[in-house]
């Protein structure tokens, strides 16, 4: 039995009743992760790993354990962890070692997880194809010269790559459901504000979310329950989705958008319908602004985030005799150019007469969003739409930037609504791309309702695996 | 949309300091995406603040008390320090 | 050309409250460096803030102190720039929505009275402390967030003497809100001065200019006039007044020019994406008016009106809190409130301003004091002899009762128990008596003084008195 291919409710129960130890499933998933080349990781914790085996194998002995218990997982490098380097992909924080926990792995210990280490990720999450870390790119585990989306690249890959069991991520524009659909997995963005970011490194405060990537929906469903501590998210699994109303979101489904994820979306639709749902095509008009809305908004959010990089306190200590020189010193030479744009950009929206005619469009922008939004959620359960206009690029497509950031169109709208989103491979997308890459359908939900999308993630899930 | 000068503004607000050439880039790629931000503002609606809904009430604020969750070495411990303060180059302004 | 100062003032109140404003660390003055400090305030990646309740509550009430309009709903911006004192390097506070509009506050100044508008009142973070040590700084960020509430007033005042009466005045209500403890030395109460000189009549203001940080009463005084001065001789030479911030150099009373970068203030103001907007209700927003500490206005016609003090004295009492408080708390248990008063002004302030007592550390309760009182006001002791108690009481702290019995200072009640007192003087002095009878009533003087010496104040003079003629006439 190859345990590293089991989904973490089947890792549980073979732990539970005793069929394996934590001891040799940590040790087979060490191994994978030393060997591989994906670059998944910036970090790896064998050492804290072990030592966190032993803790969770007394649970497990004392009949104390939890679903996540002994269970080896990955952790984005945004999250700080004590005494771990926490490097946000960054040369600005290469030797960042906090002395705190973010509140999840407080909440994760407290379970006995087992953490292999820290996953590389875009520079302070602010890229879409992994290929703006300051540690290199991460290659997609489908294809080696392709991307594996970002910015929870590392995250995506290593659970795709069975170099761990799930990851825990963080979606501020799609950061966790595109690099799962490029690399073939489930990824849950949950509703903002479900999960606690104390101790998650902001990049925009107002979209910041931190979610699961795993290899099924309710393994999603599972780490929901672990780290909020409420047991609804599982209990729609299995269900069946007769009767369920489900929208398909019209603006993201147009001709911008690859033939074959389309007819991956379309067979999942039919497949939704075999199941007994209601599919219908529906528009949200004011989307044609989301992504211009996401970068104004964001990148304005990211300027004030990373401000607090100025090599006094932790981080790159540049040169210079003045406070002022340090600071510039520090900023120029710690920070990468997607994060220097980024700051530029926020910078530009913000200033002078740009915060009204700039910054505060784009509250607006956002506020029809989710007018909108909620408007269709009154109406239907679920919206479907496709993750990403396309599979997995080439590592070495020249980057566009404008192409890039209007290609965030397809996951930045949840992230404007506060949405929950989970992204999942959709059926037969082997079928359609060639070579085979996954491709990723959407499905978002009403606020604070986790369970309904991951119940039809699931569903598709069973359809995918007939 | 983004002229040398105010390129240079914003650099100084960001406390970026680029090359000559880097610069240049830089600053014609900035414009690219400044472009397509732009759209932004053809937008017709306005913000209202109080109809976002995004506030919480009284009740749900913190209690005032005190707690101290960590100390001048785990501050310090990944800087120079000298008598549990952070050292500042000199400061002009 | 008579040239006439338009000012307008900002004055900075740190709050009362135990933590700071978005986070749980200690918001007390002092501590080791960097020890009331945690990731949040620190400026760590990771840090999520978290809205004290008390400081918006306390900044509510200065709303109520001081006549604003409270909004129900309010929110905060980031306000963004680089320096080492914040290290964030933006500082929370509030631009578009601040918790109180308008207001007023009356003053009076060269006799006349007149009411200072405000602008706003806004909930905001205050930044930490550098120590420059040779070339360097460090950096200590124990201040840094704690509550503070900017006071903003419209440009109302015209001359020095009016914005120190305001500045006096909005301290005491401060105080007696509980809201700033208005220690000006610790930095929390401080104000910037805006000033701008124009003709007389003018409609136009002139070019103003911005005094930093000030820290006393009296610096605000000198600087505002130093500040005038500086800019009339500017404007009389024909100069103009160029718009920069300036600081007064306290030593020296020179105004010095902070040096500043030309377009260091876009500060990029916009809404804190991790702080949630507050909506309060009406509820709340009543019970913080009721939850409103007596003010000293309403104070001091409670002490003229119900007490029937006169204003003079009032004014004495309320010009320090705590004085005012100890005094309310002997009320409290000894109802002759104008008694009391005067037992304060006379006695206990005396000791105060001779540096004999201090009204933050009393060795004894009010209740003590008030019985002290109480004991002169029922005839029990003699009124002369309380200042020698209440100096014994705070020598000692021990209570009055037991001052009283172990010195035996007492009005002896009994007059049988006066009488034997007074013949042991007679006896003790038969050449005085005998000069009396004599004719020589001078000498009663000298046996009234040695009868009250021997009786330590134990008797009503009256009683000597009476009994003393009698023996001496009557035998």
């Amino acid at each position: 039995m190859d345990l590293t291919k089991l989904s973490l409710k089947q890792l549980n129960t073979a732990l539970s009743e005793r069929q394996i130890s934590v001891k040799e499933v940590v040790g087979d998933y060490l191994e994978r992760a030393k060997q591989s080349d994906l670059n998944a990781y910036i970090t790896l914790t064998e050492e804290t790993a072990l030592q966190s085996a032993q803790t969770a194998q007394k649970l497990f002995d004392s009949g104390e354990s939890t679903a996540l218990t002994g269970i080896p997982c990955s952790i984005k490098d945004n999250i700080c962890t004590a005494e771990i380097k926490t490097t946000n992909g960054s040369k600005m924080l290469e030797n960042f070692v906090p002395f705190y926990d973010a509140d999840l792995i407080r909440t994760l210990k407290s379970q006995g997880f087992v953490m292999l280490g820290k996953t590389n990720m875009d520079e302070f999450a602010m890229g879409n194809s992994n290929r703006t870390s300051y540690f290199g790119n991460v290659r997609n585990p489908h294809d080696r010269e392709r991307v594996s989306g970002g910015s929870s690249g590392g995250s995506a890959a290593a659970v795709a790559a069975d170099l761990c069991c799930y990851s825990i991520g963080t979606d501020t524009g799609g950061s966790i459901r595109q690099p799962a659909a490029y690399c073939g997995i489930t990824g849950l963005k949950p509703t903002y504000g479900r999960i606690s970011r104390t101790g998650v490194t902001a990049f925009a405060g107002s979209f910041d979310t931190v979610g699961p990537l795993a290899k099924t929906a309710e393994d999603c469903a599972i780490i929901m329950e672990a780290l909020t501590g409420e047991k609804s998210y599982a209990s729609k699994i299995g269900n069946g989705i007769k009767g369920m109303k489900i929208a398909l979101i019209k603006e993201l489904f147009t001709e911008n958008v690859d033939v074959n994820v389309r007819e991956s979306v379309s067979q999942t639709l039919d497949f939704l319908r075999s199941q007994g749902a209601q599919v219908e095509k529906v528009s949200l008009p004011a989307l044609d602004y989301a992504a211009p809305a996401y970068f104004t908004l964001a990148s304005a959010e990211g300027v004030s985030a990373l401000s607090r990089f100025d090599g006094v306190k932790y981080g790159l200590r540049g040169e210079g005799a003045t406070y002022d020189e340090r600071l510039r010193d520090s900023r120029t030479r710690g920070l990468g150019e997607e994060v220097k744009r980024r700051i530029m950009l926020g910078n530009f929206v913000l200033s002078g007469e740009n915060m009204n005619t700039y910054f505060r469009k784009g509250l607006a922008i956002r506020q029809q969003i989710t007018r909108e939004f909620n408007a269709l959620l009154n109406d239907y359960d679920v919206a479907v739409s496709p993750t990403s206009s396309r599979s997995a690029f080439s590592l070495d497509e020249p980057g566009d930037f404008v192409k890039i950031y209007s290609s965030t169109l397809y996951t930045v709208p949840m992230n404007l609504a506060g949405l929950p989103c989970v992204s999942t491979p959709g059926v037969n997308s082997v079928k359609f791309d060639k070579p085979y890459m996954p491709i990723g359908v959407s499905l978002t939900g009403r606020k604070f309702d986790e369970a309904t999308i991951l119940q039809v993630a699931d569903c598709i899930e069973r359809g995918r695996n007939r | 949309m983004i002229d040398n000068k105010t390129f240079a503004r914003l650099s100084e607000l960001s406390k970026f300091d680029f090359t000559e050439e880097g610069g240049a880039r830089f600053n014609s790629e900035l414009n690219e995406i400044a472009e397509f931000v732009s759209k932004v503002c053809d937008f017709g609606g306005e913000y209202d603040d109080i109809a976002d809904n995004n506030h919480v009430t009284f009740s749900q604020l913190r209690e005032d008390v005190s707690v101290s969750t960590a100390t001048p070495e785990q501050l310090l411990a990944n800087t120079e320090s000298l008598n549990n303060c952070y050292i500042i180059p000199k400061v002009i302004g | 050309m008579k040239l006439y100062p338009t000012i307008g003032l900002e004055t900075h109140a740190e709050l009362m409250t135990e933590s700071k404003l978005f986070c749980s660390c200690s918001a007390k003055f002092g501590g080791e460096e960097n020890e009331h400090c945690c990731i949040g305030c620190s400026g760590f990646p990771g840090a999520i803030p978290s809205l004290n309740k008390k400081a918006l509550e306390l900044i509510v009430r200065a709303g109520f102190a001081l006549d604003c309009k409270i909004s129900r709903f309010t929110k905060w911006e980031r306000k963004n720039y680089f320096y080492p004192d914040l290290p964030a390097a933006y500082q929370v506070s509030q631009m578009e929505r601040p918790v109180c509009v308008g207001g007023g506050l009356e003053i009076e100044a060269g006799g006349e009275t007149k009411t200072i508008r405000l602008n706003r009142i806004h909930l905001e973070e205050d930044a930490g402390k550098l120590n420059h040590v040779g070339g360097k700084s460090l950096a200590d960020y124990n201040r840094t967030g704690v509550p503070l509430i900017e006071i903003v007033t419209e440009p109302d005042f015209h001359s020095a003497e009016e914005v120190v009466a305001y500045v006096e005045k909005l301290r005491q209500i401060l105080q007696y809100g509980d809201i700033c403890d208005g220690k000006m030395e610790q930095g929390s109460l401080r104000c910037d001065v805006n000033i701008s000189l124009a003709p007389f009549g003018s409609e136009k203001l002139g070019t103003r200019t911005e005094i930093k940080n000030l820290n006393s009463i009296k610096a605000i005084g000198r600087a505002i006039a130093a500040e005038i001065e500086r800019q009339t001789d500017l404007l009389e030479n024909g100069e103009a007044i160029i718009q920069q911030t300036l600081r007064f150099d306290d030593a020296t009373g020179e105004i010095i020019p902070m040096r500043t970068k030309e377009d260091a203030h876009d500060y990029r103001y916009f809404p804190d994406p991790d702080i949630p907007p507050v909506v309060l209700s009406e509820e709340e927003i009543e019970r913080f008016r009721q939850a409103l500490p007596e003010l000293p206005g309403i104070r001091l016609k409670r002490y003229v009106n119900d007490f029937k003090l006169a204003e003079k004295d009032a004014v004495i009492i309320l010009n320090d809190k705590r004085v005012s408080d100890f005094y309310d708390a002997a009320v409290a248990v000894h109802n002759n409130p104008k008694t009391l008063a005067n037992f304060i002004v006379v006695e206990l302030l005396r000791r105060v301003n001779l540096g004999e007592a201090d009204m933050g550390a009393l060795p004894f309760s009010p209740a003590d004091f008030a019985d002290l009182q109480r004991s002169v006001d029922e005839g029990k002791l003699n009124r002369d002899v309380r200042k020698d108690v209440l100096r014994e009481m705070l020598e000692s702290g021990k209570s009055p009762g037991q001052i009283c019995d172990e010195g035996d200072l007492w009005l002896k009640e009994d007059s049988g128990a006066v009488e034997a007192v007074i013949n042991k003087v007679l006896e003790a002095n038969p050449k005085a008596v005998e000069q009396y009878r004599n004719g020589e009533v001078k000498v009663f003087g000298f046996l009234m003084g040695q009868a009250s010496k021997e009786l330590k104040g134990s008797a009503a003079p009256a009683t000597v008195k009476n009994i003393l003629e009698s023996k001496l006439k009557g035998e």
